[in-house]
């Protein structure tokens, strides 16, 4: 009998998978429907008007743009001159210099004219220290604002320029990110054109610009990345954007919004404290807190998701650069999940905790780590003879066609809706990352996801990790 | 053993449930057949938008001639020309029968409209008429799907086609968003009264996005005499209103003040902000009681917005409330907005406390009898606040005789009378009892704190403290020097005030009693004069502040006098600092070359400073230079002698203090008002003289603290004119002197 039972634990684990797998399935098949609908709808929906009439309106609501610099020298000067160059009438770019060690405030006080101006500061202020705030004397750079503060991470960096903001959104973007001109009119429209929800929260696409041709600031030329651990970010991106945020921001159940692009109405920002500085997933985390924040005032409202390709910046092309970053957003992951742990499941919550939570701890978190032990137990029950091969393949087939057929959607969509590469062949190389990427890049992002739950649980002391920057050529 | 009967149900039960793996192969074939599906679809999306993309392109190329021809066609063309463009005409009725054709005709006229204008414009709407396309777009009007009789909205729009606006106007009410939208956008473009029909029948919400669209259709009609938006205050629908008090403020029509002060209560903060905004626009100073009333309910932001309006306009009266205000709120964003109000309607009533120094003498009292000597004994009733010296204080007072007093968060605390509650709300009567204080009641407590200067001393001279700063200063080299101004932006207190006061008076180094001075001027704000503390608890506010204003005038007078002197000739001139900035060599020959058209004699002693230089290039330049700049000046003595009485003037506006101006001078200032013209002084000894004060480039910043703004007439060597807050000054002055 011990042996039939044991048969019936396997048996019980390949159900298990079974049904992890069928629903994996099903929430993707909702997932595409729900992205497709929502594209078409925004699709029709924006191909009237033209946004730039609005751009000098004598309403139109402020907004601060908030760029963090830590060390960015090289880049400074060219990267808030792009910032300076959007196309909207009522804005201000907030550099915050968090303690640079090199000369990146030196450098923008010399190239923008800048001189420190007297500012009130509040007796109860949170963040690290304000050395100063810096303006240009020169009208032209009016707009631009620099914050000088001893160093504290990019969240306290956030939260300075977020407290010290005057106007009615803010945006917190990487100051390497490049924005497409009117960016800024797509996120205000999403602000202001709701009447019976507030908007608290815009988020957007963030595309890939490796190997792109930037010329002043602005993107000329887009290519598909000549790296192939690009082009399999590239991919990803892709389908994580167009199909699965897409989706989420459908039906309103939106949890996170990327760092690298993210518009906050600043009133509720400030409410909840601005981000949160000890975690490194500050952008999903205050995602979370602003909507609980709305949840337990019952007040109604919604966060936006732009699908036009308004961001875009460079993305990893060194492994181990690659490897840091993904354990650092897995270490997010797990730090907001765990946080928020009272919303899964709790009807409370709405969507946000039967539908969303779920999808982020199960399908986020749990899947990799699944991914990784079930390798190793394949291995030992292949070497104990007790594995079901016909299970396993039949599974494993689904599995991989599956994501090829999912990745082929979103490529699908992509073309449908932006086609930004138009060389076909672009488009080929991109379905070729499609069919191997389950074996050469997935591979990588489960051991990153493995080890930055390591180093969370096991206490590991580990921080944000660097990047070191090509540059796509702004200056040229 | 054997596990029997009692699980066996359960354990067959879960044993049937075993895993088909036919059910998941049948998915991968699905799932392969799909993405197989997609693959295809990719390539011929990817071809058709490609081939779409030709197909237009070559359709557009073929058309745009035509379509030229038609749009600048003229009667008065060769007959040729009309025989062309008959012959057109019919040719273009028979590529009218396909649709396709006709898509792309509208689509290439409706991007043209948007880069013509005038009479083209008008043709190009005649053209599309004269088409029939139009028909297309009523045709769309009838569709189920909302997108297309958007288009159709739009098309009518974009064309002018007027007769089409009954039938919009009805989709103004349309349940489908987009739709509504569109139609009342056209609406307003179709017809000057659109606007108004909108506001009247609108049932939906108008989202703020809606508003901006639809203000900018308003300022983008020609001729456009808008109606008195005052009448749709009284709408039902908030958004309607908040639209309203939107293009109240838009077209600056200010005769509403009843109705949009009453709309200060309105629950909505959106309708509350735009009513205040207005109220600041139009100066509705009769709103102001308004305002505090409703204060208390407000949120946060409609107070910082309500503030805001009361700096602008408030007075005296308003006070008592701003500091209440000041004083009890706890979100430092509105109180901070009241403190700047009070300073707006009182200047230098409001000063810092941060990071503020102060040295006591010897012989201080703990018993510390405030204001209950002079002051009426406090009605428990009522609720007051009254500024008063805390026991930490007292506690700080007894310590050694040279110890420095921080006295950063506790000199004025405010002491809530013990039986008034808390929580009440703030009353109008709220005040500073310290600014009301008798005078001699202050001097004496002061003192007793060793915190006023004697009488005939300045007690900050005689500060160890202080001297020990100034000496340490003195043994500083200029890095020292330099690094030790920096610390100063950080933390200041009034020693270092007295400290840059001394910097001021006696560096040798320019650079540095430069950068002394204007931080010495950008504590204007909170140190008006030196030892302010003592002279604050001394006086009374208004007169303290007049005498810190002489103070701070005589300062930069002394500063000027001294900057102006001590500068080189060579220094004086303006290119002095540009040629030092430059980098390269190049930059240095192109500045020496410019000198040539418009330097003038300061040029040609810096230009002679140059010829020492190392660099053969520069050297050579700089002779040619100053001979032709020297041949230029004597060649027109009769322009220099004019541009000279025109210094002469600028030594009026640029040298001349306040304080040294007579009555007279000042009358014959005054009435010329702020469009100045200087009449050529006769003194041609003192013409010299003020001439060759011509001012470096350094200075020019002085002058624009003082409010002596650089002309908007371009002179090529003077031009600065006096601004309105010289004259103030001036008029300060006079009336001192009058006394």
């Amino acid at each position: 009998m011990s042996t039939s039972l044991f048969d019936i634990v396997l048996e019980y684990i390949d159900l298990i998978f079974l049904l992890f797998s069928s629903i994996l399935f099903c929430l993707f098949v909702f997932m595409g429907y729900f992205s497709t609908r929502s594209s078409i709808h925004y699709k029709n929906k924006n191909s009237f008007g033209d946004l730039s009439k609005v751009m000098a309106s004598p309403i139109a609501p402020s907004i601060t743009i908030i760029a963090p610099a830590y060390n960015e020298s090289l880049t400074i000067v060219e990267n808030i001159r792009s910032l300076l160059s959007l196309k909207y009438v009522n804005y201000e770019v907030m550099v915050v210099n968090d303690g640079s060690k090199d000369d990146t405030l030196q450098k923008m006080i010399e190239a923008y004219d800048l001189i420190k101006v007297p500012r009130e500061i509040d007796p109860n202020w949170k963040s690290k220290p304000i050395r100063g705030v810096y303006k240009s004397k020169q009208l032209s750079f009016s707009k631009l604002t620099v914050i000088d503060k001893e160093n504290g991470g990019k969240s306290d960096a956030l939260n300075t320029g977020i407290f010290l903001s005057e106007n009615r959104y803010v945006g917190c973007i990487d100051v390497d990110c490049l924005l497409r001109p009117d960016a800024l009119l797509h996120v205000v429209k999403s602000f202001s054109q709701r009447t019976k929800k507030k908007v608290i929260a815009v988020g957007g696409v963030i595309r890939v610009a490796n190997s792109c041709t930037i010329s002043g600031g602005t993107l000329e030329k887009v290519k598909l990345p000549k790296n192939w651990l690009a082009r399999f970010q590239l991919l990803e991106y892709t389908r994580s954007f167009l199909l699965g945020r897409m989706a989420w921001g459908r039906i309103d159940s939106l949890l996170i919004i990327s760092g690298a692009f993210g518009f906050f109405d600043r009133e509720i920002a400030v409410a909840i404290d601005g981000y949160d500085t000890g975690t490194v997933g500050e952008d999903m985390e205050m995602v979370f807190r602003m909507r609980r924040y709305m949840h337990e005032r019952k007040e109604p409202y919604t966060i936006e998701y732009i699908p036009d390709s308004l961001c875009w910046t460079e993305v990893p092309e060194d492994l181990n650069i690659l490897v840091n970053q993904r354990d650092r957003w897995a270490r997010g992951n797990l730090e907001t999940l765990y946080k928020h742990k009272d919303m899964l499941f709790n009807s409370k919550f709405g969507r946000l905790g039967l539908i969303s939570y779920p999808y982020w701890f199960f399908y986020e978190w749990l899947a990799p780590l699944l991914e990784f032990f079930g390798f190793f137990t394949i291995i030992y029950f292949w070497y104990l003879g007790i594995i079901n091969w016909s299970f396993f393949i039949a599974l494993t087939a689904a599995i991989y066609v599956f994501s090829i057929t999912f990745s082929f959607y979103a490529i699908l969509w992509d073309v449908y809706t932006y086609n930004e590469y138009k060389k076909t062949k672009d488009i080929l190389l991109l379905m070729l990352c499609a069919i191997i990427e389950p074996f050469v890049f997935h591979p990588i992002l489960v051991y990153s996801a493995v080890r930055g739950n390591y180093k969370k649980l096991f206490r590991v002391k580990s921080g944000w990790g660097s990047q070191v920057r090509k540059g796509f050529a702004k200056a040229a | 053993m054997n596990i029997e009967l009692p699980t066996y149900k359960i354990l067959f039960l879960v044993n049937s449930t075993t895993a088909d793996t036919s059910i998941l192969w049948n998915l991968t074939y699905l799932f392969l057949g799909l993405g197989f599906l997609y693959f295809v679809f990719i390539l011929f999306i990817k071809n058709r938008l490609s081939r779409k993309a030709i197909k237009t392109a070559s359709k557009r190329s073929e058309l745009a001639p035509i379509i030229s021809n038609f749009l600048f066609h003229s009667v008065e063309d060769t007959k040729d020309e009309q025989k062309e463009y008959v012959q057109l005409k019919i040719e273009i009725r028979e590529y009218l029968r396909d649709s396709e054709f006709r898509k792309i005709l509208s689509e290439i006229l409706f991007d043209l409209q948007k880069d013509v204008s005038g009479t083209t414009e008008k043709r190009l709407f005649k053209l599309y008429r004269e088409l029939d396309l139009h028909h297309d777009a009523f045709l769309k009007l009838k569709s189920w799907r909302w997108e297309v009789v958007s288009q159709g909205i739009i098309e009518l729009t974009q064309m002018q086609v007027s007769e089409s606006y009954q039938l919009i106007t009805k989709f103004v009410n349309d349940k489908r968003g987009t739709i509504r939208k569109q139609a009342e956008i056209a609406a307003i473009k179709l017809r000057n009264e659109g606007i108004e029909h909108i506001l009247d029948s609108t049932r939906y919400a108008i989202s703020e996005w809606q508003q901006l669209k639809m203000i900018e259709a308003l300022v983008s009609l020609k001729n456009y005499k808008p109606p008195r938006f005052k009448s749709w205050l009284i709408s039902e629908n908030k958004d309607v209103v908040l639209f309203a008090l939107r293009l109240i403020k838009h077209y600056n029509q200010n005769d509403a003040v009843a109705s949009i002060t009453q709309l200060v209560k309105h629950k909505s903060d959106q309708i509350r902000l735009a009513a205040i905004q207005c109220i600041k626009d139009f100066n509705f100073v009769e709103a102001k009681t308004t305002l505090r009333s409703v204060f208390v309910n407000c949120s946060d932001e409609v107070k910082i917005q309500i503030l805001g309006a009361i700096a602008l306009f408030g007075d005296e009266s308003d006070i008592p409330f701003l500091n209440g205000i000041a004083v009890k709120e706890s979100n430092f964003l509105i109180s901070s907005k009241a403190r700047s109000a009070i300073n707006s309607i009182a200047p230098g009533t409001v000063l810092p406390t941060k990071g503020i120094t102060k040295t006591k003498t010897s012989g201080i009292e703990l018993e510390i009898p405030l204001g209950k000597k002079e002051k009426p004994a406090i009605n428990p009733t009522e609720e007051t606040t009254t500024i008063s010296i805390t026991d930490e204080y007292l506690e700080i007072a007894t310590r050694d005789d040279t110890e420095i007093l921080e006295i950063d968060d506790v000199e004025l605390v405010v002491e809530d009378n013990k039986e008034v509650e808390k929580d009440e709300v703030i009353s109008e009567e709220t005040s500073f009892d310290f600014e009301e204080m008798d005078v001699d009641t202050n001097s004496s407590i002061d003192k007793e704190l060793g915190l006023l200067a004697s009488e005939n001393d300045d007690l900050m001279d005689k500060n160890p403290v202080v001297e020990n700063i100034e000496d340490e200063y003195v043994k500083m080299d200029l890095e020292q020097k330099d690094a030790y101004l920096d610390k100063i932006d950080e933390n200041i207190d009034s020693n270092q005030v007295e400290l840059l006061e001394m910097i001021m008076e006696r560096e040798d180094e320019s650079e540095l009693r430069f950068r002394a001075f204007k931080k010495f001027k950008q504590l204007k704000t909170f140190f008006p004069v030196k030892g302010i503390v003592e002279k604050e608890l001394e006086q009374p506010v208004e007169e303290s502040e007049a005498e810190s204003q002489q103070i701070v005038e005589e300062s930069l007078e002394q500063v000027i006098e001294q900057q102006v002197s001590e500068i080189g000739e060579e220094q004086q001139s303006v290119f002095y600092q540009l040629y030092q900035k430059a980098n390269d060599l190049d930059s240095k020959l192109i500045l020496i070359e410019q000198i040539e058209s418009i330097g003038d004699e300061k040029e040609i002693v810096f230009l002679k400073t140059l010829l020492d230089a190392q660099n053969s290039k520069i050297v050579k330049h700089a002779k040619a230079t100053i001979a032709a700049l020297e041949k230029r000046l004597s060649g027109t003595s009769k322009e220099t002698s004019e541009i000279k009485s025109i210094d002469d003037d600028a030594g009026v506006a640029l040298n001349l203090n306040p304080n040294e101006l007579d009555i007279e001078s000042y009358e014959k200032i005054e009435s010329t008002e702020l469009n100045i013209s200087f009449e050529i002084a006769d003194d041609t000894e003192n013409n010299e003289e003020k001439k060759d004060n011509k001012l470096p480039l350094e200075l020019c910043f002085l002058y624009d603290e003082l409010g002596i703004n650089a002309s908007e007439e371009k002179d090529d060597d003077f031009d600065f004119e006096l601004s309105e807050e010289f004259f103030l000054n001036l008029k300060n002055q006079k009336e001192r002197y009058e006394h």
